[in-house]
């Protein structure tokens, strides 16, 4: 019988291979596929998420969890779509014009993914357009900002007023993040939600969520 | 506001980021900015102008002789690109903001055939050394220099964040990746140090007041690996770049620098740390006794904050680094609204250290 922490330590050392195994056997020994998500996978990152936030895990360790993520969802998602398990929101997130910084980005992804959320990565250098397109045409739960730049950081509020003047700025919450960013700067410019890294991205994103 | 009487004892630099320059003066930051030798001439001429009307008075970097000078390098922005251009990676130039490299995301088998730069065969090399010159040509002489980044920050700009993967799962090819940059980079020092004497002010100002022959390696990303990583995976390319670029220094802008403190302590030879806000200055200077610290403030809090908190900022700083002797003060990349009065209050609170120290 396969022993769901198993597959959460597994994935905590980044064994993709072990963890693509434990969950093709779990689903053969018919543990439900919510139950391996939730207890398996999302365990595991919630744990990597917590080590990353006291610096007992780095950008690396986190970077191959995701990888071994992705590779026990490879074998899980089919059966999460056929027996209807919905993922807990939908994230369209990008690093702000102007800024080709994606690291950040690339995390506060991962551990999104990790925790359950739909992420739409938009990629770097997104323009306030772009981000008011994936708003109408994805209807996200959150849009996620993240800059590296002082300087880059300032063009979040352009994205927070082209979505208010294309009327979608109460259909969608709005998280930011990045090295200059603080949780001052995102009250002084609208935002709903700050995260200093990124498993508090994946914590706050979850607290909108119920909020909406 | 009086003169200081010393650069040397607390020097203090200011960075400003290409934005302040292009909305307050309208300078622009294309490519010929950084190639071009008339534009070289005419723009570095310009900045010297602009930061000595502005800030002449506060005696911070006081340029006497405002004439042309031929400086090859953007040594009044922070502006790391070169040895990723030299590796193959698209450089994107904007008129109003540091070159911005594109990641090349080399495949396994790309990083696993990876070997040095051979400088005279390399097209922007070449492209540099015919602004030397044609420098040279003209003025008989060079100056300035070039950022020439770091071992960590260059393979991530080469093989993306699959070298964080590489440095756990396959190291074999992180350390061939790391040792091909590492060799170029010495290479290169090489060639702009005989060729200007200097390697570093365009990566920290501070070390013109400090010694202008050091050469500081960036080490911007290592604060996104764990000081265990480092000691195992990085730390040999320091020593080596330690023992083959004399005088040396390592510049970690992350806020956790007292982490790797330990292990920069094994770096012979290390005479000047950039420290990075937010790190635990106390522990630094507790670890690194004899160094230089060059603190760094918070560009972010430079925009923000009250002059009063930047000074109690600045006090506390220099306090928790003991030897104001062995300090220095910087803040870069500032914006184009970082007020006057910020800069001012900095500029202050150093001048009242160095009265304070003089009478003893």
């Amino acid at each position: 019988m396969v022993d769901l922490d198993e597959i959460s330590e597994a994935l905590q050392r980044g064994d993709a291979g072990k963890v693509e195994e434990l969950v093709r056997l779990a689903l053969q020994e018919k543990l439900t596929p919510k139950d391996i998500l939730e207890n398996g996978l999302i365990k595991g990152m919630n744990i990597i998420g917590v080590k990353f936030k006291n610096n007992e895990v780095y950008v690396p360790e986190v970077l191959i969890a995701a990888r071994a993520m992705h590779a026990g969802m490879g074998v899980l998602r089919p059966k999460l779509v056929e027996t209807g398990v919905k993922n807990i929101g939908k994230v369209a997130i990008g690093t702000v014009r102007g800024d080709l910084h994606d690291i950040g980005k690339n995390l506060v992804k991962m551990m999104l993914e990790g925790a359950g959320f739909e992420v739409v990565d938009l990629g770097v250098d997104v323009s306030a357009d772009k981000f008011v397109s994936a708003v109408k045409e994805l209807q996200p739960d959150i849009v996620g900002m993240s800059a590296l730049l002082t300087t880059t950081m300032v063009n979040m509020v352009e994205v927070i007023n082209a979505l208010k003047s294309a009327g979608l700025r109460d259909k969608v919450k709005v998280m930011i993040g990045g090295a200059p960013v603080t949780q001052n700067y995102a009250k002084q410019i609208g935002a709903d939600g700050y995260s200093p890294d990124a498993a508090s991205a994946a914590e706050d994103a979850k607290s909108l969520v119920t909020l909406s | 506001m009086e003169s200081l009487k010393s650069n040397t004892f607390l020097p203090v630099t200011f960075v400003f980021h290409p934005e302040w320059w292009y909305k307050n003066y309208g300078l622009c930051f294309a490519r010929d900015f950084f190639y071009n030798p008339e534009t070289r001439i005419e723009a570095d001429l310009e900045m010297r102008k602009i930061l000595q009307e502005r800030f002449g008075k506060y005696n911070i970097e006081p340029d006497h002789k405002l004439e042309p000078r031929p400086c090859i390098g953007a040594v009044h922005l922070a502006a790391g690109y070169i040895i990723s251009e030299m590796f193959g990676c698209e450089i994107k130039f904007s008129k109003d903001s540091s070159p911005q490299v594109i990641t090349r995301n080399i495949t396994d088998e790309e990083a696993d055939k990876i070997e040095p730069i051979n400088l005279l065969e390399n097209e922007t090399f070449r492209e540099l050394k015919q602004l030397v010159e044609q420098l040279k040509e003209r003025f008989g002489y060079v100056v300035g220099d070039i950022n020439w980044q770091g071992v960590l920050n260059v393979a991530l700009d080469l093989r993306g964040e699959n070298i964080f993967i590489d440095m756990i799962q396959n190291q074999t090819r992180a350390r061939r990746i790391f040792g091909a940059i590492t060799q170029t980079i010495k290479e290169f020092v090489t060639y702009i140090k005989s060729e200007t004497g200097t390697s570093s002010i365009s990566v920290n100002r501070t070390i013109m007041f400090v010694n202008p022959g050091l050469n500081l390696h960036s080490n911007c990303s290592v604060m996104m690996v764990s000081p265990e990583m480092y000691q195992d995976l990085l730390l040999e390319y320091d020593l080596e770049l330690a023992r083959t670029c004399q005088p040396y220094g390592i510049h970690h802008c992350g806020g956790n620098m007292h982490i790797f403190a330990e292990g920069y302590a094994r770096v012979r030879g290390t005479s000047f740390f950039d420290v990075g806000w937010g790190s635990d200055i106390s522990l630094c200077r507790k670890i690194l006794p004899t160094a230089f610290l060059n603190l760094r403030y918070d560009p972010v809090k430079m925009r923000l904050a009250q002059p009063e908190e930047i000074s109690n900022d600045i006090k506390r700083m220099i306090q928790q680094s003991i030897y104001p002797e062995k300090t220095g003060i910087c803040c870069i990349n500032m914006g184009w609204d970082v007020p006057d009065n910020n800069i001012r209050a900095i500029v202050h609170t150093v001048e009242e250290y160095r009265k304070q120290l003089s009478k003893y």
